[in-house]
């Protein structure tokens, strides 16, 4: 009894202790994911200095821009280097056009990012709102028609949605331009045509996931004891889906969400393709193929950080929404 | 009286499952009176569920009433040929009638403080003075009516807290019926005991009916005005407690009086007490979050000998089980196994250490896969901890399924296929299987109909003796140790009060506690009048 009365009174505190914990948490996982990715890109075997240079390049050449790159270094100190980098805000000179990395992403990172966020701006809301009213009634038209429509978008690859798209609503209709060159002197939200179509691709690719997520969750609320008890109380059924139902998937539907973010990231690198779009996604497969490891790095650390950052918000709303997670441990 | 002004009664009714699928309610009634307890006998199945949520206007998915009509306060409330107008229904739901559910651990809305779960109720019928209601019935139900209590969360609350929260729900508008769906189930025999005692007095203070559902006989006898019976979906026999227990006519109510648990323990097995000891807990003091939960409890088991562990909730008895199974790592001192020490935590012990230690746990609906099938639940028991190949395990799943009662059938059957007798054998099945030495149950019989439970007893009887092993036996009733157990150790808040021979503990309790729990244990029975 008096340890309860204690958990009901230090909820605060108990709150700051489980988020502290989580952020510790997630610090750790960026420094392991820092470690693969070091590792998987700089320190594996394959010269560097030689694909930079070519076949014919010299061995003083190749030593030179070893020593340049200080690639000849122990690799636990170029690791050490590269963090050190990283933490003051340094991430280093593209190896292909010399110019420092946060410079050659600034816009990059701009354009995908209203990408990103316009998107998860509608398929958070749409994916939740599809999911509960199919889960209203289980077996009804709405419930058929959602889940048939979202069952055979989550069919077609990615690449598909977006030719379709492009052929109906650039080709057919000639409504919003095919691609998407984004002018780098503009935001990206001034050149709002240019968004449309890898907006809606993204919108289309990740929303199913997050409506079946939320429609099994918000069934198997309403399908519980404490739903049939509030319908026997003759609570009313407006009220019986928002505080018996909604309200207790919101922890759970927050991690789901956090998925569906780091779902939409990750569309962005065939999006992006697709639409010529100058992004983030883009200029990763461009790194990738060119061998800018510095470049590789940065982008594999920004993604981590955003994701680590999106699941503690996740955590952080489970913790807020559902008493029980606040008392034990 | 024909409960023209509260109360309710319903008449004829049938309920089928679609329309012409199998009968669950056979053209049956019952009458409840104002300030009137009427108990509701019968097993899983039998119907009593559904008699009790028709009273609300409630069918179940699926379900189709065919004729008759529930009638609550003079105003009908379920017509199987005029239906009755939805709004109005739920403005009699909570008001006139109003339900108390099984479990209300999950019925209470886990994400709001139980206060507000109060204030829902009265909102939803337009009553505004939410706050000082919420004190009247918190305090008439025996809860602490101050404010703080209100602001807890119903996962902060003991299982008997939690039910008298959904009771005084239930009263809070002064309703002419409550239907109370085994309120009692998963409650310890002290707790039940109160809660039983607030119901008889709710009903007459607030002169409401209550239809009071229950597979426990002993418990019905007590408490209510009247009984009524029910077998294959129609009332068989009904009348006052003390003439049902003498002149009952119908087959199923004398088996049920049967099967009443007696006073008299079971006869001591002699030879078992020079039997060396399978299973040694030696001074086991179980820590939860670093507060200790229970003190040096020590007891042994021999080998085909059973041990029972009673107490109320809260007094540790699961977290010794636990502690055994190597499922609560967190305790200081030893368990022993054949004499050689087990590792705190069941996943430090060696495979055949967790072989020989089998636990049966409390609620068979959440123990079992609800996608998997029964024989494939059971099977990779045997696969895994007997290493048996994929068509053995197989033999080997039937085998069990059919050594506790159930067909070879069973096993291709989901878990919901089953009933909670059922699901609970097939429990047993699975931790059979393994051929332990030591089977751990844990309160196994305590969400079962009083009928199938007295199988379950006897069944776990021949299958010790079967298999020759050794038996715990938690519960927290003294009457059920008494059937199964020759030894028993009785904790209260972590601490052993009473150990050793059960008919000793039973017929000359030392401790004060034990002799209220052998009194709790009868007094049921003995206040029939």
């Amino acid at each position: 009894m008096t340890t309860r009365e204690r958990v009901a009174t230090s909820d605060t505190g108990l709150i700051a202790r489980m988020i502290l914990r989580r952020v510790a948490i997630g610090i750790g996982m960026l420094a392991v994911v820092s470690l693969l990715v070091f590792f998987a890109t700089q320190a594996l075997p394959g010269d560097i200095a030689r694909q930079l240079l070519g076949q014919t390049a010299t061995p003083e050449q190749l030593a030179r821009i070893r020593s340049e790159l200080g690639l000849d270094r122990p690799a636990i100190v170029q690791y050490l280097d590269w963090v050190s980098g990283l933490v003051t805000g340094n991430l280093g000179d593209s190896l292909a056009s010399g110019t420092p990395v946060s410079e050659l992403l600034a816009v990059r990172v701009s354009n995908t990012a209203a990408l990103v966020a316009i998107s998860a701006a509608i398929t958070l809301p749409l994916g939740v709102l599809l999911g509960t009213l199919a889960a209203r009634r289980s077996g009804s038209w709405q419930d058929v028609s959602i889940s048939s429509l979202m069952q055979g978008i989550l069919a077609l690859p990615e690449f598909v949605v977006g030719i379709v798209l492009v052929a109906v609503f650039a080709g057919l209709f000639g409504l919003v331009p095919p691609t998407s060159p984004l002018d780098p002197r503009e935001a990206a939200l001034a050149q709002g045509d240019l968004l449309v179509l890898p907006v809606a691709t993204m919108v289309l690719i990740a929303t199913p996931h997050l409506t079946e997520s939320v429609k099994t969750l918000v069934r198997d609320q309403l399908a519980g004891d404490h739903v049939r008890w509030a319908r026997l109380s003759g609570i009313r059924e407006s009220r019986i889906l928002g505080r018996y139902a909604l309200r207790n998937v919101a922890g759970p539907s927050a991690q789901v969400g956090g998925v569906t973010i780091n779902y939409l990231l990750g569309g962005t690198v065939a999006v992006e393709a697709v639409y010529s779009f100058p992004g983030i996604g883009s200029a990763l497969v461009a790194a990738v193929a060119g061998r800018d490891i510095v470049v590789v790095q940065a982008i594999a650390m920004g993604v981590a950080t955003v994701l680590v950052v999106t699941f503690l918000l996740a955590d952080l709303i489970g913790i807020l929404t559902d008493p029980r997670l606040r008392s034990t441990r | 009286m024909s409960g023209r002004m509260g109360g309710g009664f319903a008449r004829d009714l049938t309920i089928t499952v679609g329309r012409h699928g199998s009968v669950v309610l056979d053209g049956t009634g019952i009458e409840i009176a104002p300030g009137q307890v009427v108990g509701l006998a019968g097993e899983t199945g039998s119907g009593k569920s559904t008699l009790g949520l028709a009273m609300l206007g409630h069918l179940g998915p699926g379900l189709i009433a065919q004729s008759g009509i529930a009638v609550v306060a003079g105003r009908p409330i379920l017509d199987a040929h005029s239906p009755v107008d939805p709004a109005r229904l739920r403005d009699e739901r909570g008001r006139t009638v109003s339900y108390v559910p099984q479990d209300p651990g999950s019925a209470l809305n886990p994400g709001i403080r139980v206060g507000v779960s109060f204030a829902e109720v009265l909102r939803a019928h337009g009553v505004a003075d939410a706050e000082a209601r919420c004190a009247e019935l918190f305090g008439a139900v025996g809860l602490r009516a101050e404010g703080q209590f209100a602001r807890r969360y119903p996962h902060e609350l003991s299982g008997g807290q939690q039910q008298r929260v959904a009771i005084a729900i239930a009263f809070a508008l002064d309703p002419a019926l409550v239907v109370m769906d085994e309120p009692t189930t998963g409650l310890d025999v002290t707790t039940k005991h109160r809660v039983v005692e607030l119901v008889r007095r709710l009903a007459s203070e607030r002169d409401a009916g209550v239809l009071f559902i229950s597979h426990d006989l002993q418990l019905l006898l007590g408490l209510t005005d009247r009984i009524a019976v029910m077998h294959g979906g129609a009332i068989v026999e009904e009348g006052r407690p003390d003439a049902l227990l003498t002149s009952a006519t119908h087959p199923y109510t004398r088996k049920l009086i049967g099967s009443l648990p007696s006073a008299s323990a079971r006869p001591e097995r002699p030879d078992l007490e020079s039997a060396p000891a399978v299973l040694e807990v030696s001074a086991v003091s179980a820590r939860h979050r670093r507060v200790e939960v229970t003190h040096e409890v020590s007891f042994s088991v021999p080998r085909g000998g059973c041990l029972a562990i009673v107490g109320e909730s809260g007094s540790g008895k699961t977290t010794t089980a636990r502690a055994i199974a190597g499922l609560h790592a967190d305790f200081g001192g030893a368990v022993r196994l054949h004499g050689v020490d087990l590792a705190h935590d069941v996943s430090a012990r060696t495979q055949a250490q967790r072989r020989d230690i089998q636990y049966v746990f409390q609620n068979p609906w959440g123990s079992l896969n609800p996608r998997r099938r029964i024989g494939a639940s059971i099977a990779i028991v045997a696969r895994r901890l007997r290493g048996l190949g994929r068509a053995e395990a197989e033999e080997a799943a039937v085998r069990a399924l059919e050594a506790v009662g159930l067909r070879a059938d069973h096993a291709v059957a989901l878990p919901q296929r089953l009933s909670g007798g059922q699901r609970q054998r097939a429990a047993l099945a699975r931790a059979l299987v393994a051929r332990p030495e030591v089977l751990v149950c844990d309160e196994i019989t305590s969400s079962l109909d009083l009928s199938v439970q007295a199988e379950v007893v006897a069944l776990l009887s021949n299958l010790q003796e079967e298999f020759g092993m050794a038996m715990v036996f938690i519960t927290h009733d003294l009457a059920l140790a008494s059937e199964v157990a020759g030894q028993t150790v009785v904790l209260k808040d972590g601490f052993v009060v009473e150990q050793g021979l059960t008919s000793a503990v039973l017929a000359r309790p030392s401790h004060p506690y034990t002799a209220q729990l052998v009194a709790a244990a009868s007094a049921s029975y003995r206040s029939a009048p």
